[in-house]
């Protein structure tokens, strides 16, 4: 613990001295930053003098082996650094998808070649990557997918379609699953591809969601030409490589998720007193008030729980079965979180936009409508359910 | 974990397993036999110091190391007496201003050499533990003590009483003997079947020697023996949480109909599933209400507070949908689920239902 300190307080020293002002107390989660990449607005250049600075200690991706621009920090040392982050309220130097997702699967996965062309350009952000696993026909039930592969000399020919591809529109790459064949199994015939999204053929169309916000897009492929070498793993074998996307996907979820669900007991309860003109003592409205507490009481479990887990983690040992419920709890309360956000709110949470309301009402509401698709996006919690009964409690695989 | 936690939850493991189980409740229930056997097996187990701390002669291990005990108990539908004969009055105890009697008290129970209960509550639909329905005035020199303490829990086999009273100058705590003449134990059968009565005084005279807080220091006591009952119910409503769902996932996996064993079907999968998630959730309210207990100071009220209503809920929720997993079997008394059905509804509503300790813990948080 006290090295622990100690290493906290050398990343503190670390920020105090090459943090740009601008972005300093500026955070709000784990994933608001730099997603650079080629279509990066460029609005504020602070952003990319704080990936300049990190990047020469490495710790744009603090993890990941020196050999590929990373520090090779330890899980320990990493969390001392996230802590120090959170604790000055900065930004972490680079955030998105090749961090949490495509980088750490090649890392396992990956050929020499595949690291070396990847790799470095994720760790300075100059490539934005998005996931292309869902289709219409394949939501839930993934593997069905069917968007064809065909092999063309030593080049796949890709046409289909994919849809929920969060932030497509501002990407660069896509790691997609794409059909190369159709085996006894439909997970088998399944390849995990690499796409450049300037290549032709490739259409992209955001979707517009009931919040009004269009993070998701529906990516087209047309006959889309993509060097075999860009196959991670096995051509026809790329399921096993997909679940192990999907297990750093929950990581990442969960990470963001419970960095929003911290602390909101007091903000609560202060904009009760608000809504409802009460100035002290007991709030006026009982069942708001239960509502509150419950709230309150169910995230104190849940960061029991994440701080246990994390513990384990960090004394390798490998946490126990309330591991499997983090993403089913974290956001079916962040759902209960936006809707008691609206309970408060009331008349003023109807707000879509114009006179009337406060921008930030308007934020609110926007964001309860956003926050009913997430326990959809990264597994519904009824497949999280699923999984749940059949391989944290042994049930037997569902019949019906 | 120390070893010395390891070593209790090990040691608590074999016992509740040996004294515990759904036959041995069902025995108890046919004879009607107090537990006096088991008090003395816990005794000679050294559970009723196991919390208590080493300068009162006990094991010093806290609530980590008594809720580990309870926890097991309740997963062998076994109610250790230690929490209302021992743990209780000692809480009791060590809010009290010191004396001679307090001090000789505690060592005595830690040591396990007498069994006390705390009679506090009216026989209101929902007590206010601040106002008990004893009634005391002084005469000649002694304490006159008159009416009913319902739902005394210990009370039977119990060598005396931690009685909590009213007086014209507010409360009172003194201790009475189980012989002191004009007190009557009347058993209560509750349809968990714990150690219960309903304590009848009718001009019992009591020492003033036998004082042991008055006003305002009794609501200190109060206070604390609350928290601790709380916290206690949690970790044995904690135990039946996880004994309903283990034996609802057991039977999931072996009952057949349709020709597929039940369990195959998605409906009962989510419901049992939401069961172990509220499981997990309320076993981290629980470590933090024993965290916090034995930090000591204001937050004990809020963890315990926290600890009751989820353990309550999960325990609710795990017996009642357990009982409907089990189809018919599950409402007959032959089956086991019924008794974790009765016990979460008594846990549940002893002290506090989980709504009212949510409206504590917004109290206490200041809204």
């Amino acid at each position: 613990m006290a090295a622990f300190r100690g290493l906290k307080a050398e990343f503190a020293a670390f920020i105090e001295q090459h943090a740009p002002a601008s972005l300093r107390g500026t955070r709000q989660g784990a994933f608001d930053g730099f997603w650079g990449g080629r279509r990066w607005d460029h609005a504020n250049s602070d952003y990319e003098i704080w990936r300049d600075r990190c990047l020469s200690s490495g710790l744009t991706a603090p993890t990941w082996p020196a050999e590929f621009g990373g520090a090779g920090l330890s899980g320990d040392a990493y969390a001392a650094w996230d802590e120090a982050l959170i604790e000055a309220k900065m930004p972490p130097p680079v955030v998105g998808f090749g961090l949490t997702m495509i980088g750490p699967t090649l890392l396992n996965y990956g050929t020499q070649a595949q690291k070396e062309q990847h790799l470095p350009a994720i760790v300075r952000g100059d490539l934005r990557w998005c996931q292309g696993y869902s289709e219409p026909g394949a939501g839930s039930d993934l593997a069905s997918l069917s968007t064809q592969a065909e092999r063309d000399g030593d080049h796949l020919l890709v046409t289909g379609q994919k849809v929920w591809t969060s932030y497509a529109h501002l990407s660069d790459w896509i790691f997609a699953l794409v059909r190369t064949s159709r085996g006894e199994r439909k997970q088998q015939g399944i390849t995990f591809l690499l796409i450049d999204l300037n290549s032709p053929g490739v259409e992209i169309r955001p979707i517009e969601l009931i919040s009004g916000s269009s993070p998701f897009c529906e990516v087209f492929f047309d006959q889309v030409r993509v060097p075999v070498d860009q196959v991670v793993g096995a051509i026809d074998e790329g399921w096993s490589v997909a679940k192990a996307l999907l297990g750093f996907e929950r990581s990442m979820i969960g990470a963001a998720v419970a960095g929003q669900l911290k602390g909101l007991e007091r903000p609560f309860v202060d904009y009760a007193r608000r809504a409802l003109g009460d100035d002290e003592g007991p709030l006026s409205d009982p069942l708001l008030r239960q509502e509150i507490a419950g709230y309150a009481m169910d995230e104190a479990c849940y960061h029991e729980v994440l701080d246990r887990i994390d513990e384990a983690r960090r004394s390798g040992r490998t946490p126990g079965p309330e591991a499997s419920v983090v993403k089913l709890v974290g956001t079916e309360l962040k759902k209960s979180r936006f809707d008691l956000e609206m309970r408060i709110a009331g008349q003023r949470g109807l707000g879509w936009a114009g006179p009337g309301f406060e921008s930030v009402e308007l934020e609110a509401s926007r964001a309860w409508l956003r926050s009913r698709a997430n326990s959809i996006e990264g597994g519904t919690s009824e497949i999280h359910m699923n999984i749940l009964a059949q391989r944290v409690l042994g049930l037997p695989k569902s019949t019906s | 974990m120390t070893t010395e936690l390891e070593l209790i939850a090990q040691t608590a493991k074999q016992f509740c397993a040996r004294h515990g189980g759904a036959s041995v409740l069902r025995a108890r229930r046919a004879s009607q036999a107090d537990d006096s056997e088991l008090f003395a097996a816990c005794v000679e187990q050294g559970f009723s110091g196991v919390a208590l701390s080493e300068a009162w002669g006990g094991m010093g291990l806290g609530w980590q190391g008594l809720s580990v005990l309870l926890v097991e108990g309740g997963q062998q539908l076994l109610e250790l007496p230690v929490l209302s004969a021992t743990q209780l009055p000692i809480e009791a105890l060590l809010a009290c201003p010191g004396s001679a009697l307090r001090d000789e008290l505690l060592k005595s129970l830690g040591q396990g050499d007498q069994r006390l209960a705390v009679a506090w509550q009216s026989d209101a639909h929902h007590p206010n533990p601040y106002e008990p329905s004893v009634q005391a005035a002084l005469r000649d020199g002694q304490w006159v003590l008159s009416g009913v303490s319902n739902l005394v829990l210990g009370a039977i086999g119990a060598d005396g009483f931690l009685v909590s009273a009213q007086t014209d100058q507010g409360g009172i705590l003194l201790r009475a003997p189980r012989t002191a003449s004009g007190l009557e134990v009347h058993p209560q059968a509750l349809m968990d079947h714990r150690n219960c009565a309903r304590l009848v005084f009718s001009n019992v005279q009591v020492e003033t020697t036998q004082v042991l807080a008055s006003s305002p220091d009794t609501a200190a006591v109060l206070d604390r023996l609350l928290d601790a009952g709380r916290l206690g119910l949690a970790a044995q409503m904690m135990g039946g949480a996880v004994a309903s769902y283990d034996q609802t996932l057991d039977y999931l996996k072996t009952r057949k109909q349709f020709g597929v064993v039940i369990g195959s079907f998605q409906a009962l999968q989510h419901r049992i599933a939401q069961v172990f998630i509220r499981i997990q959730l309320a076993q981290a309210g629980l470590r933090q209400g024993v965290a916090q207990f034995d930090l000591g100071g204001t937050p004990r009220a809020q963890g315990a507070a926290l600890a009751k209503a989820q353990c309550g809920e999960a325990y609710a929720l795990a017996a009642k949908e357990g009982v409907q997993m089990h189809g018919g079997i599950g409402v007959t008394d032959e089956h086991d689920i019924g008794f974790h059905l009765k016990s979460s509804q008594v846990g549940n509503t002893l002290w506090g239902e989980p709504a009212s300790m949510r409206s504590l813990w917004a109290s206490l948080a200041g809204y």
